[in-house]
């Protein structure tokens, strides 16, 4: 069975781009059906086999394909991808046709594996396939110079797949350039646009070019003022060193003046000498060796310019190499740790023999390499051998299954005879039946006729046919008659069942029907008393109503009466005040005429008269003298009134005639002498009068 | 209680000077133009009459207390008295006597400060013996503020829209102060 990691690789490696199919493990492993499985081989294989244009695998329906094409197929490229866990091609093909699930499961396994290298092989190994050419084929001449081409064209072409791969493998890829170009110009775009925007912006301020002259200045400024920084930080720190120089200088010139002090010239000598070895041995010994170092280091480091820029995958690629080899270093490091805890004595020893073992090792992985090599060359040989077969005839059966197929043919044979046989018998008795229904039917006519025959003799023609009519009526009546005795009975168990349904509900009912009796009396005597209630209710609340609307009444008369006494109180009051101003002017009356009282003669002075009596009879006389007067007067009026009233009148006629006389003047003067005169006549005669 | 009348007391002073009508015009009002006395008869001190009005479209009633005042100079000393606490006044001038509408200042200094009050002029029947324009009336109670009205109590014209007047100004001036009192609430 398959090892969970690899399901699990498979599963992921199924789920992710270019096959986007998601699978279980478990689906994977027990639910699929073979050959979906194979399906999914052969189409992962198509993935993989991309690069070729005339691809067997591309597009394949196994359900469609011969299952034998399909396991060659799947078989040969396995091979030529240099599969070997199931051994040779023989096996494959046959756990293959068997569906060997595991077989499959891992053959997917190894090819997603290592995809991309896959892929690079099969695209390669169609154009490296040596062409295998028979011996005695290849002694012919032209043969053997196309041969050479070929090989030549292999050659050029390894060279130039080469070179393809390292500039691809470059990273500096025309696309993803072009891509960064692309968004380069997208920004410069946004950025111009940006600026024209802020300058749109910045027109509409007044004074603007001034403004971005001072701004301009204002920046020039700001880096002018970085830079002066960035200078007196230097100096600064040049001040520093000179200072530390300094220092050093002063405490070079102390020594020696120490030393000038109190020491010989032997000693300074000897000093000197030193100091001389010290630096000749610095010279000759260590500077070259460092030398040499930075010498080997730049060379490494030339080298790695001039080899070819590594690409990511390739850096990859490393790092795994280098992660194998470091668990490679780990284990075997173990090991040396687990040896060397059995016997350090003989730690020696192992390690020769460790070594020993090591080469031998390495020269039996490069044979084994070449053997691997030879027989996939073999396997791809037997491939094609393969298929010259196939293509040259069908497959011979083997002998087991062969034996098998003669003695089913056989009872199969025998089979068959026998129904031949029986099938031949029926056919004879048919042709036979066939033949008395013909006569029958002929038999049949005759005798109907000599019937017809006979009625109309008989002078009943139509009889028969009226006779056979009547006993189809009468064979329908019967059958109607059926019908309907069985809807009858089916209406009387209908009714049967309906009157035992009554029954039973009549005996459910009764109880309860006993039970409804003795509510109704109940409801009846409450209904009773009921209205009882309801009388004396009603009675009770029409005394009520009309008790109310009484005393409603007697509330409104009240009330009009406390409106009326309270007006009437008022009233009255208003009048005691009245009374009470009376009552004053009384009390001070009564005081006046008493007198004696100083604020009262007082008040008398102020008012001009003592007593209201006093006053009172003072206009009273004074009335009455006033009375008497005017009735003089009236006496007067009344005596002359009527003939002053004739006199009245008789002015009045004397003052209408001057006014018509002075009307005539008037008119006499405008109007003519004639009429003058005339008119004047009249007036004189009147005058006369 | 919302339901039923709500009742105002309306003392009102009648003033004018002697022989305008002011009698006449209070028992004509008061008798709903009934009783008119034929003779003339001096009032003596005061005479009162009630009589309620109510105002249109509320529930208020206006009680009219008529102070009918005897204006003769003989009850001078009374008149303040009788005018203390009046609510409203009604000054009356006799348009054919030029005197009587002089002597309505004098009268408008007796009455109580901060009252309702109205100008009436009476006998306007006597239309040959006018003397007293409707304009200078009219002049006269906008200096003092007064309503004006012009009336014949001989003739029953118009002798109740003065009363009228004092009645619902006087429930204009309760319903102000009713509402200056809940905005302060």
């Amino acid at each position: 069975m398959a090892d969970p990691k690899e399901l699990k690789l498979i599963v992921t490696a199924l789920a992710s781009p270019p096959f986007s199919r998601t699978y279980s493990a478990i689906q994977l492993h027990d639910e699929l059906p073979i050959l979906q499985l194979l399906q999914l081989v052969s189409d992962v294989m198509a993935a993989i086999d991309e690069g070729n244009p005339q691809s067997l695998h591309r597009g394949v329906d196994m359900r469609n394909e011969d299952p034998q094409d399909s396991v060659a197929r799947i078989s040969g490229f396995l091979q030529l991808l240099k599969w070997k866990d199931a051994g040779d091609v023989d096996t494959l093909s046959q756990k293959l046709t068997e569906g060997h699930r595991p077989t499959i499961l891992r053959a997917l396994h190894f090819l997603l594996k290592d995809f991309n290298i896959h892929k690079k092989r099969a695209y390669l190994a169609p154009f490296l396939a040596s062409v295998d050419v028979p011996a005695e084929f290849s002694m012919d001449e032209v043969t053997a110079d196309l041969m050479r081409h070929v090989e030549d064209l292999q050659e050029q072409f390894k060279d130039i797949h080469k070179a393809v791969d390292g500039i691809r493998g470059s990273g500096t890829n025309a696309a993803v350039l072009k891509k960064e170009i692309q968004q380069l110009e997208d920004e410069k775009q946004q950025v111009l646009s940006r600026i024209s925007k802020i300058r749109k912006r910045v027109e509409e301020i007044p004074y603007h070019e001034q403004w971005l002259e001072a701004a301009k200045n204002l920046r020039t400024e700001q880096q002018n003022e970085a830079l002066i920084a960035e200078r007196i930080k230097e100096q600064r720190n040049q001040i520093h060193q000179v200072e530390n120089k300094y220092n050093t200088a002063l405490q070079a010139l102390k020594d020696i003046r120490s030393a000038a002090a109190n020491a010989s010239p032997d000693l300074l000598f000897s000093k000197m000498e030193e100091d001389n070895k010290m630096n000749k041995y610095l010279a000759t010994e260590n500077l070259p060796k460092q030398l040499q170092d930075a010498k080997q280091h730049i060379q490494q480091l030339k080298k790695v310019l001039s080899e070819p820029a590594v690409s990511e995958r390739d850096l990859t690629e490393h790092e795994k190499e280098i992660k194998q080899l470091n668990e490679d270093i780990a284990k075997l490091a173990e090991k040396r740790l687990a040896k060397t805890t059995k016997g350090d004595d003989k730690l020696g020893l192992f390690r020769q023999q460790a070594a020993i073992i090591a080469r031998k090792k390495e020269g039996t992985a490069a044979r084994l390499a070449a053997i691997n090599e030879e027989i996939n060359t073999l396997a791809a040989e037997l491939a094609k051998k393969k298929e010259v077969e196939k293509a040259q005839g069908a497959k011979m059966p083997k002998g087991e299954e062969f034996k098998r197929y003669v003695s089913e043919l056989r009872a199969k044979s025998t089979i068959y005879k026998k129904k031949k046989a029986e099938l031949s018998a029926i056919t004879a008795e048919f042709g036979i039946l066939q033949r008395t229904e013909e006569i029958l039917t002929s038999r049949q006519k005759t005798m109907e006729d000599s019937l017809t025959a006979l009625e109309k003799r008989h002078g009943v023609a139509g009889f028969h046919i009226a006779q056979e009519t009547l006993e189809k009526v009468s064979e329908r009546k019967a059958e109607i008659d059926e019908v309907k005795g069985r809807t009858l009975e089916e209406i009387s168990g209908i009714i049967q069942k309906l009157t035992n349904n009554i029954n039973e509900k009549k005996s459910f009912l009764a109880p309860i029907i006993q039970e409804l009796r003795t509510m109704r009396s109940q409801v009846q005597e409450l209904e009773t008393e009921y209205g009882e209630k309801k009388r004396l209710y009603d009675a009770t609340m029409v005394g009520l109503d009309s008790e109310a609307v009484q005393l409603e009444q007697e509330v409104k008369l009240y009330r009009q009466d406390i409106l009326n006494d309270q007006s009437r109180y008022h009233y009255l009051n208003m009048q005691i005040g009245l009374a009470d101003i009376t009552n004053e002017r009384i009390m001070q009356e009564m005081k006046a005429y008493i007198g004696g009282d100083e604020a009262v003669e007082q008040a008398q002075k102020a008012r001009g008269f003592k007593t209201y009596r006093e006053l009172y009879t003072r206009k009273l006389s004074e009335q009455e003298n006033l009375g008497k007067s005017l009735r003089e007067q009236q006496k007067e009026v009344k005596a002359k009134y009527e003939p002053n009233v004739k006199q009245l009148a008789m002015f009045q006629d004397v003052k209408k005639l001057l006014a018509l006389k002075a009307a005539q003047n008037a008119a006499m003067l405008k109007g003519d002498r004639r009429k003058e005169e005339k008119v004047g006549q009249v007036t004189k005669d009147r005058l006369v009068l | 209680m919302t339901f039923g009348k709500i009742i105002l007391r309306n003392k009102c002073v009648v003033l004018g000077s002697p022989t305008t009508g002011k009698t006449a015009l209070t028992q004509l009002f008061h008798s709903d133009g009934t009783q008119y006395a034929k003779t003339y008869a001096m009032t003596l001190h005061c005479d009162t009459s009630l009589k309620p009005i109510t105002i249109p479209d509320t529930q208020f009633t206006v009680d009219l207390y008529i102070h009918d005042i005897g204006c003769s100079d003989l009850f001078a000393q009374d008149w303040v008295k009788y005018t203390e606490g009046a609510t409203s006044y009604m000054i009356v001038y006799d348009v054919t006597n030029a005197d009587s509408f002089k002597d309505v200042g004098k009268w408008m200094e007796i009455v109580s400060r901060g009252a309702q009050g109205v100008l009436v002029a009476n006998k306007t029947d006597q239309t040959s013996r006018r003397v007293v324009s409707t304009a200078q009336g009219e002049e006269l109670a906008s200096r003092f503020g007064l309503g004006y009205f012009e009336c014949s109590a001989a003739t029953n014209t118009d002798v109740e829209a003065p009363f009228y007047y004092l009645a619902s100004t006087f429930h204009q001036a309760f319903m102000d102060a009713c509402q200056i009192f809940e905005r302060g609430v």
